[in-house]
């Protein structure tokens, strides 16, 4: 009987200990952070801003990027070199909205992309002490919303050329499967009671074929201006803090525009420049499909 | 020892005769609605235009009486925007005899500058005036008038400020920036403060008074010196942030040389200038920059040989698209300035790799180097050029 008592108290204990010392893996979620409502009510604008300051870049309008920049709202960031943020003399911020800071970088000699592009950090506005302050460092709560809020600011599908080279006549149907145009880009693949729809958008993932950055989600956006594409990468979010105090990074979003296709065969003098005016007229990204021309 | 006990009788004479003359002035100048308009005389004695509600039309008005009209952008609208702050801007000519308190037959002009928060007019609160008086040195009015007469408004302002302010501290700042984006020599500042009755509230403003001068061509071609005088009033809170903007201007001025001066990675005003292959590449580069596809170049030749004349630099390869030929004359070179050196190279290659004429992309690709280039001539002359050839 004591002997059972003993391994009852020992299991028991171990049990017990167990519970206390259980590893915290880096990804569990422990509900130690408040949950923040965390919102980027601008998102969309910011976005169509950053598309127009790279594709100014791209095209070497130096003067007019500078020009805009003012116009958005952006000032540079005191004793830091081609840094930039929204609202930097009035303060104009509120609590728990991501603000954009924007670097300037350059990419040097290369024959791919131009060589001026925009790394955009998404901050976010909290309280402390001292007031509304941004910061780029934040708990696996806020990167993991802040990640899917930006995430999902790119309306992603199909690109134009795709959509309209894979779904046509040469394209070899299942028995019972049928595929219509509903409009000029949208199309939909039935079968049975079962229907795909599949829509054309300015924004596409990368082609399987072409190599992916590593850690990156890769975004390509096929828009106005005289760059071939631009390349769009997002930093994937990682359950591994990237600082100490188990901090994460906010989202990374760097972009580059390219200079001509794979096959070399784009020439950038068979594109019209960057339209501002017209580009940031439109309400929606996908309002025109850039690629049918 | 006569002549110190003299010099001691006669420097307080002297100084004695000026303070008066001062009194007499300034009691004189008091009783000028024009003067005290231009002196912003209201706000030091009643504190009433700064961070007042609903004087700026009342200002605008008011100016149409003392000669003053309203400064208009080219699309007809007379609200301009600096920085943060807005501002309205007064001008007043010093001519057609109106010469009130001016030394007479005077010619020149005051500008008054009221900057302000909000949108509208009737919104408007004053935050800053700055007023900016020249006048022309000539044959009428001699140097010395002008100075004795800026001496006294400097004094005047200064007066009527510190009777009612505490003087906190003062300095002197050179080369501070004027209304027209030149420099003025130098500017006292003053930090004044004084508790408001009303409220007990401590209102703390930044006065700067300075001068400058600027010299302007005439039609005999020698020069006359324009003398110029400003004077502003701000709130401390308004003086910290205009240093802040200055401070962010500057560092958007960095970033926008940054990548204007940035080719194929390189800052061309840090490239050896005698490594001309380089700097060729340098301009294949700027040609992908602006979205120009530039044929495969197979020779690339370009060397130092002696050439006729002024000639500083010749091309070879005009209409020859695999290849750049360009000589460079080694004397001329040297003695050419780095803006002046690209701007030649860029000509040679407009003609070289572009396949341009003299005639065809604007000034860079004019039959002479005809002057001495600055930066700006380039990147503005490179631009045309290139945009030229989209």
């Amino acid at each position: 009987m004591k002997k059972l008592l003993n391994i009852l108290m020992i299991l028991l204990s171990s049990l017990a200990f167990s519970q206390f010392t259980k590893h915290k893996p880096p990804n569990n979620d422990w509900d130690i952070y408040p949950e923040t409502n965390i919102s980027y009510s601008i998102g969309k604008e910011d976005l169509k801003e950053i598309l127009t300051l790279q594709s100014l870049l791209a095209e070497d309008r130096v003067d007019e990027m500078f020009e805009m920049m003012g116009k958005f709202g952006y000032m540079p960031i005191p004793n830091n070199k081609n840094v930039f943020s929204k609202n930097s003399i009035n303060n104009d911020i509120t609590e728990n909205e991501i603000q954009p800071f924007i670097f300037i970088k350059n990419l040097g000699n290369n024959d791919n992309f131009y060589e001026n592009y925009l790394q955009v950090l998404f901050s976010l506005t909290i309280k402390t002490s001292n007031g509304i302050e941004r910061t780029l460092r934040v708990n696996y709560k806020q990167a993991a919303q802040m990640y899917n809020i930006v995430y999902t600011l790119f309306p992603i599908g199909n690109s134009y050329n795709s959509l309209k080279n894979t779904y046509n006549e040469s394209l070899g149907l299942g028995e019972g499967m049928t595929m219509e145009w509903v409009d000029r880009y949208t199309v939909k693949l039935s079968s049975g009671k079962e229907a795909s729809i599949y829509k054309a958008s300015n924004f596409s993932k990368l082609s399987p074929f072409i190599k992916k950055k590593e850690g990156y989600q890769t975004f390509v956006f096929e828009g106005p201006g005289k760059a071939e594409s631009t390349y769009i990468y997002l930093k994937k979010f990682s359950n591994v803090p990237e600082f100490d105090k188990g901090e994460y990074s906010v989202p990374n979003l760097t972009l580059m525009s390219s200079i001509s296709d794979i096959s070399k065969t784009f020439k950038p003098e068979s594109r019209k420049p960057f339209n501002i005016d017209f580009f940031m007229s439109l309400e929606n990204f996908n309002d025109r499909i850039w690629l049918d021309n | 020892m006569k002549t110190l006990l003299y010099l001691l009788i006669f420097i307080p004479l002297v100084s004695f005769g000026q303070s008066k003359k001062f009194k007499k002035d300034y009691k004189k100048n008091l009783k000028s609605p024009s003067f005290l308009f231009m002196t912003d005389w209201r706000e030091s004695n009643y504190g009433n235009i700064v961070f007042n509600e609903n004087v700026l039309s009342k200002i605008i008005s008011n100016s149409v009486k003392y000669g003053y009209k309203l400064i208009k952008r080219d699309d007809g609208q007379f609200i301009f925007k600096d920085g943060i702050f807005k501002y309205i801007w007064l001008e007043k000519k010093i001519t057609d005899l109106n010469y009130e308190s001016f030394p007479g037959y005077s010619i020149g002009s005051v500008y008054k500058k009221f900057y302000f928060s909000s949108e509208t007019i009737n919104d408007a609160i004053v935050v800053k005036v700055e007023t900016e008086i020249s006048l022309l040195e000539y044959a009428n009015v001699s140097a010395s008038q002008i100075i004795n007469y800026f001496e006294f408004v400097k004094n005047f302002v200064k007066r009527s400020y510190l009777e009612r302010f505490n003087l906190e501290s003062s300095s002197q700042k050179y080369d501070s920036k004027s209304m027209f984006d030149e420099y003025y020599d130098l500017v006292d500042i003053y930090k004044i403060w004084r508790i408001n009755e009303i409220n007990d509230y401590k209102i703390e403003y930044v006065l700067s008074i300075g001068n400058g001068t600027k010299q302007i061509k005439n039609k005999k071609g020698s020069y006359n010196n324009y003398y110029k005088i400003v004077f502003s009033i701000e709130s401390s809170m308004t003086y910290l942030s205009d240093l802040a903007y200055e401070k962010v201007k500057t560092q958007s001025n960095e970033s926008y040389n940054n990548l204007r001066f940035t080719i194929g990675g390189e800052d061309i005003r840090k490239s050896n200038i005698y490594d001309l292959k380089s700097m060729v590449n340098i301009f294949l580069e700027d040609c992908k920059k602006n979205n120009i596809t530039t044929p495969l170049i197979t020779t690339l030749k370009a060397t130092f040989e002696p050439l006729d004349g002024n000639t500083i630099a010749l091309s070879y390869g005009l209409d020859n698209d695999s290849a750049v030929v360009i000589k460079v004359d080694p004397e001329k070179w040297a003695n050419a300035s780095k803006e002046k050196r690209w701007y030649v190279l860029y000509h040679e290659l407009g003609h070289d790799v572009l396949n341009l004429d003299h005639g065809e992309g604007g000034k860079m690709m004019f039959n002479f180097a005809d002057k001495e280039y600055s930066w700006d001539d380039f990147f503005e002359d490179k631009k045309y050029m290139l945009n030229f050839v989209k």
